[in-house]
């Protein structure tokens, strides 16, 4: 891992603070390996999920962190096994926010999502609409990754 | 992380890490909180309630502080002053109100406000709690409610909202 980078210094950090390792704690998200700072800037995650919205119960996302947290990150779905992008049939399909953020965008596609930086031009009226998720410098990844999972995870639904 | 906690301070939705020693007591726990910052210095640490995170009465103060499955895992605990906090939820101008502990996760006061207004189906799956107002901070279902409460109010006004679709 090279430290002169300040993107990946600063990312490392915030993977060691409370709010990112107390999602770890309760298993709501996760590095997908200890090895993944060595492929900087990308660095793959997953996140807890419904298993409604996919059977594994588990969403693997591959993030593009260049220049965090100064850009938006951006992520992809991804297949952890196979290590490659997750066929778009394969992305978590679902009500409200579900099927709204996993729809592919860019390309390579990433997420729909406020916090996300191939969403985020374009939508200027997000920054109203999502004051909390509209990404900023003082934002970190567990932010993204709080949004996700309430995405993934709505905390009203009762099987 | 053996030796560390997940703490949540009053009127604190962040957490913090606490470093504390395998024995450590509750009592200690708060104590070290507060030099931390996470709780208010210049108090009697008796005066806080250590609360495991979503369990509904505190432990004793010289309660050890470890996993209690005996593993390496120790659950998040909150503090806080109030032993129990009133929940006011509003939705569509009707009211419900309740105590919680400050300890229940935001999750479960929002599924207890979602039966309360008689909501089934998909609405039950795309509603949030803001606190103060319809476009108030939107709360983490995994925090205890008592991180978004001070002392001495042990009370908080909650608006049911629709979580706002990504749309555009």
């Amino acid at each position: 891992m090279n430290l002169a980078l300040p993107d990946l210094c600063l990312l490392k950090l915030h993977l060691e603070e409370a709010p990112f390792t107390a999602g770890v704690a309760r298993g709501a998200w996760s590095l997908a390996s200890d090895s993944e700072l060595e492929h900087w800037p990308y660095c793959r995650l997953w996140i807890e999920a419904q298993p409604r919205f996919i059977e594994s119960g588990r969403v693997g996302l591959r993030f593009k962190l260049d220049n965090y947290p100064a850009s938006a990150p951006t992520a992809q779905p991804w297949d952890l096994k196979l290590d490659t992008a997750l066929p778009l049939d394969k992305w978590p399909k679902g009500p409200g926010n579900v099927s709204n953020v996993f729809k592919p965008t860019g390309n390579p596609p990433g997420l729909y999502a406020p916090c996300d930086r191939a969403a985020m031009p374009g939508h200027d009226g997000w920054k109203q609409q999502f004051p909390q998720w509209w990404w900023t410098p003082s934002h970190m990844i567990v932010d993204y990754l709080t949004f996700i999972h309430r995405c993934l995870n709505p905390a009203g639904y009762a099987p | 992380m053996k030796n560390q906690i997940h703490l949540y301070g009053e009127g604190q939705p962040t957490p913090i890490v606490i470093d504390l020693h395998e024995n450590a007591t509750a009592l200690e726990l708060i104590v070290i909180a507060q030099k931390a910052g996470a709780l208010p210095a210049g108090i009697e640490a008796k005066e806080f309630l250590a609360f495991v995170v979503d369990v509904e009465e505190p432990v004793a103060h010289d309660h050890r502080v470890h996993d209690p499955k005996g593993g390496a895992h120790r659950p998040p605990i909150h503090c806080h002053r109030c032993h129990k906090i009133e929940i006011t939820v509003t939705f569509n101008l009707a009211k419900h109100a309740r105590f919680f502990a400050p300890s229940t996760h935001v999750s479960r006061i929002l599924q207890w406000a979602i039966h309360e207004f008689g909501l089934t189906g998909p609405d039950t799956a795309n509603k949030e709690l803001r606190l103060g107002s319809t476009t108030g901070q939107i709360l983490q279902d995994k925090a205890p409610i008592g991180s978004y409460v001070g002392h001495p109010h042990c009370s908080a006004l909650l608006y049911l909202t629709d979580i706002v679709q990504v749309q555009g």
